[in-house]
């Protein structure tokens, strides 16, 4: 008897609403038509394009060294004490 | 560049008011292109900390840790760490994890933290980032 792994990956989505123009949402539903594919896909490979535009071949250490140059506000902390001490405490 | 940050500069890059923010953040804006090295020990410190402030943002926080090359307290690294220890420094152990980890990645120790500032450089090369801005 043989065993085999299997491994499946699970990409997790999230719903969300957005309003676009009637023209664009016609030309889609025409466009995935053709394609042979879903209006859903279009609008994500559409969301897919924006990124790779905006954010280029950033390897992800330099997104993530970009990351803590300006971390966006939901992840920025007012400590209660300097870093430095909190860290010191913490080893002491 | 070879560099080692030490958790200090994490939790003051994440900081609103820190005296060390804004040079943290400059900081990570200039080492874009170096190879860097994090001690898993940093991670653990550095979530521990933001944990007691703003848990929600723990769990988004180690995404961008393990994008950064991860230095694991494994069984290299113990090998290591029992060959390199030194009697004399006077550090607590995290500190000398921190600063191994530099010595054996033949990197530059970044960090805030007095203790290892005046205790590391016998093991390895340290500065903090304000004076690691100034020599660039």
């Amino acid at each position: 008897m043989t065993t085999y792994d299997i491994y499946i990956t699970i990409e997790i989505m999230i719903r969300t609403q957005v309003y676009i123009q009637d023209e664009i949402h016609k030309t889609l539903l025409q466009l995935a038509q053709e394609k042979k594919t879903t209006f859903s896909n279009l609008i994500r490979e559409g969301a897919a394009e924006v990124i790779k535009r905006h954010y280029g071949k950033i390897s992800p250490q330099k997104r993530a060294l970009r990351f803590f140059a300006n971390p966006p506000k939901m992840h920025r902390v007012r400590f209660s004490k300097s870093a430095s001490l909190l860290i010191r405490e913490e080893r002491d | 560049m070879r560099l080692v940050i030490d958790s200090s500069v994490f939790v003051s890059s994440l900081g609103i008011d820190d005296e060390f923010t804004k040079t943290s953040r400059l900081f990570f804006r200039k080492i874009i292109n170096e190879q860097v090295f994090v001690p898993s020990l940093v991670v653990a410190e550095t979530l521990t900390i933001v944990g007691k402030q703003k848990k929600k943002s723990v769990a988004s926080l180690l995404r961008y840790f393990f994008s950064l090359i991860l230095i694991p307290l494994d069984q290299e690294f113990l090998n290591y760490f029992a060959k390199h220890l030194p009697t004399t420094a006077s550090l607590k152990t995290s500190d000398f994890i921190i600063a191994i980890t530099a010595k054996m990645h033949k990197a530059l120790l970044i960090t805030w933290d007095s203790k290892l500032l005046s205790s590391a450089g016998k093991i390895c090369q340290v500065l903090t980032p304000g004076d690691y801005l100034k020599q660039e």
